[in-house]
């Protein structure tokens, strides 16, 4: 089989539409990723064990059952249950979710870095807790913890094609509808994976860059 | 001396070609020699019925089995794909045959090759009760822009869709058809569309009062699926001809696949020349 | 959900093929992983290249896309793979990509004097890191590939898209069968979690196991 241009160019407008989702679903499914993992991890801080223990198990359950299963979940069951959200918003929602279980810990261990005195410092000057958090202690945590967070955004973007079993046109399930609709494999498939490549290359070498600036700062 | 050995060699040659004219295909040789046919299988009951304990059978599966039987073939390994899969299965040769439910139409035979009919049966839609878009046409989806509906990538009926002014925008793809009618029912899709049996049986398992079944669908011709080959399998392609034409005249062809609800007299006119251009 | 445990044959199945997935393509993972990050460090800059381009290409693109193309697109030129080996061959590529760069922090973890003792003890490359350097960066790789494990678990979870019938597909089928869908989730979601689960507890034995008597720091999370 040869490397048809023509395909290539006929499936190119569908890819770009589904590129652009891509990028939407990436971008929103990260925010949430940060917001969340944040939130658990200041909440896995808490002195009520209860807390504690419920967030573990219920963080590890999500973590280490797939993405895949838990999209199907939010998306065929939960509306049996009156939860019917658009397709674009399960797949966000999962993966934002899912991710959140791994940069709470990339928060959790960006805050564990804050040394103790720090906290001492503040209690000393009579800082309640959102100024403690604000002034002092996410100030210190947050320039460590971008590298890894952003390694997260780039995982998180390569981790779109699985929205299309949701079907969520993002820029797999455009290649995979054509493919099926013309049966032509090569060129749709090819043009995809060169796509990730593309965005994914430079990113790696910008973090990369992002963990040398970082590493930089003393604590 | 030079008469004898005109004489031997003359009815060599008769007797080898008479010979070959009565060989069995390379595929079907390796077949008998290795116990089993790979079989692709989408899971579309009733075309194809998944038991609890994974054995395979249904409308298609039991048919193939059937002429398998009388080809020599003992016994059926099927492989449970999707439809968008099976061509690429077949090209591959992963498979040594795909059915249950591949319907023949042009585009697909410039990829792979049909036997004769087995099944065939109308088209149908599942809609929310009531019917409150008064969906009884392709027509009537491509009529107004702001409906959806579901069906398989690459199955027949998204093609019926697109050809009859369906705009792409407004058809969806579920990746098992519980999945589509889960979409019908949680209102992300208008129509459902899929095989007339098929969505019957569907809607009979999920028993939901709120859908209701549009069967037949006018304006679409009668769907007929046929076993597919590898485009090289033109001679294994015939002897399963012959096999299911015998399965057919027996009976036997009927008293199998009646029960799971297709009509067998259905299958009588058509051929798989009709259907595939260039006679293929 | 009788009905779905009446399908108990086929979930049995389903997960056998998953943790058959699991093993094999972990240990494709495994060499790759050890062969791409000592290529990493490698003296000449050609292995060294072709390392880079290695990690980059299969970390930078998704395991699904690699699934589709090897099991869709590879038998166009010819390439054949049954749908098990390729899925293997996608997660095994794709997760030896990372594991590579996991390799390669924990031998540079190893402190320089390690070098120049072997050094001194006149070993050669090869002794100098089969018996110096890779036993200590081993305790400090474990956990992390202890998380890659169970990302591998899930991949395998991807498979089913390509028609392997993993524990996912069952459901699948299932749910064709049955016309239920909450159930059949559910109940693979608890399997995978104790299959996942047991993994975690056999990475941290073989944490455990392997400091055993040194004094590591375990980097990682848990």
């Amino acid at each position: 089989m040869y490397w048809s241009w023509e395909v290539a160019f006929d499936v190119l407008p569908q890819l770009a539409k589904g590129v652009i989702v891509t990028v939407q679903a990436t971008i929103v499914a990260s925010l949430l990723a940060y917001v969340l993992g944040l939130a658990i991890a200041i909440l896995k801080m808490s002195k009520s064990k209860l807390t504690r223990i419920s967030l573990y198990w219920i963080t590890e359950f999500v973590r280490r059952t797939p993405i895949l299963v838990q999209l199907y979940i939010v998306f065929y069951v939960l509306p049996d249950y009156g939860i019917l959200f658009e397709a674009f918003t399960c797949g966000v929602l999962v993966l934002g979710i899912h991710f959140s279980t791994y940069t709470s810990e990339v928060f959790r261990a960006g805050i564990d870095n804050v040394p103790k005195g720090q906290w001492e410092a503040a209690r000393s000057l009579n800082y309640n807790a959102y100024q403690t958090w604000k002034n002092i202690i996410l100030p210190q945590a947050i320039p460590p913890m971008i590298p890894p967070l952003a390694n997260y955004l780039i995982t998180m973007f390569k981790e779109t094609p699985l929205l299309a079993a949701i079907t969520v046109v993002e820029l797999f399930r455009a290649a995979d509808q054509y493919s099926n609709s013309h049966y032509k494999y090569l060129e749709p498939m090819t043009l995809v994976g060169v796509f990730f490549l593309i965005v994914s290359i430079p990113s790696a070498i910008l973090a990369m860059k992002l963990e040398k600036r970082f590493r930089q700062r003393k604590v | 001396m030079k008469k004898l050995v005109l004489f031997l060699i003359s009815f060599m040659i008769l007797f080898g070609s008479a010979k070959t004219s009565f060989a069995e295909s390379d595929t079907l040789k390796k077949l008998k020699k290795q116990g089993y046919a790979t079989v692709a299988v989408a899971n579309e009951p009733p075309y194809s019925d998944i038991k609890t304990d994974g054995y395979v059978t249904g409308a298609a599966p039991d048919v193939a089995r059937a002429v398998l039987n009388i080809l020599g073939v003992a016994e059926l390994k099927a492989e449970v794909i999707m439809y968008g899969a099976m061509i690429p299965a077949l090209q591959a040769r992963r498979v040594d045959m795909a059915t249950s439910g591949l319907y023949i139409k042009p585009d697909r035979c410039e990829s792979i090759i049909y036997s004769e009919p087995d099944l065939c049966g109308a088209e149908a839609f599942a809609v929310p009760a009531g019917n409150p878009n008064n969906l009884l046409t392709y027509e009537d989806i491509a009529a107004n822009t702001d409906l959806k509906m579901v069906t398989c990538a690459g199955c027949a009926e998204e093609k019926y869709a697109l050809e009859r002014g369906v705009s792409p925008d407004q058809i969806v793809y579920f990746d098992t058809p519980p999945s589509g009618i889960k979409m019908l029912q949680q209102g992300r899709v208008d129509v459902f569309a899929l095989s007339g049996l098929g969505t019957q049986d569907l809607l009979n398992k999920t028993n939901d009062p709120n859908l209701e079944l549009v069967m037949p669908i006018t304006g679409v011709p009668i769907g007929c699926a046929g076993a597919a080959f590898n485009m090289d399998d033109i001679e294994f392609r015939g002897e399963y001809n012959m096999a299911l034409a015998k399965l057919k005249a027996t009976g036997e062809f009927a008293a199998i696949i009646e029960p799971y609800g297709f009509s067998a007299e259905a299958t009588a006119g058509e051929s798989y020349l009709t259907r595939c251009p260039d006679g293929k | 959900m009788k009905e779905v445990i009446a399908f108990y044959p086929i979930l049995i199945d389903g997960t056998i093929t998953t943790i058959i997935l699991t093993i094999l393509s972990a240990i494709l993972a495994l060499v790759i992983s050890f062969v791409v990050g000592l290529s990493r460090i490698s003296k000449f800059r050609l292995v060294r290249i072709l390392a880079i381009i290695y990690l980059e290409f299969f970390r930078g693109s998704s395991a699904l896309v690699q699934m589709f193309f090897i099991y869709f697109v590879l038998p166009m030129w010819g390439i054949y793979f049954d749908a098990l080996t390729a899925g293997i061959i996608a997660i095994g590529c794709n997760l030896g990509a990372y594991g590579s760069e996991v390799v390669r922090g924990g031998v540079l973890a190893v402190g320089k004097e390690q070098h120049e003792a072997s050094l001194a003890l006149n070993y050669s490359p090869y002794k100098r890191y089969r018996y110096v350097i890779i036993p200590q960066a081993i305790p400090v790789m474990i956990p992390t590939f202890g998380n890659l494990l169970i990302e591998l678990l899930k991949l395998t979870a991807v498979a089913s898209l390509i028609t392997i019938s993993d524990l996912t597909f069952m459901a699948h089928i299932i749910r064709v069968q049955t016309a239920l869908t909450l159930e059949p989730f559910l109940v693979i979601l608890v399997i995978y979690f104790i299959i996942a689960s047991i993994l975690v507890k056999i990475v941290d034995l073989i944490a455990t196991k392997f400091s055993k008597g040194r004094n590591i720091m375990i980097a990682g999370e848990n």
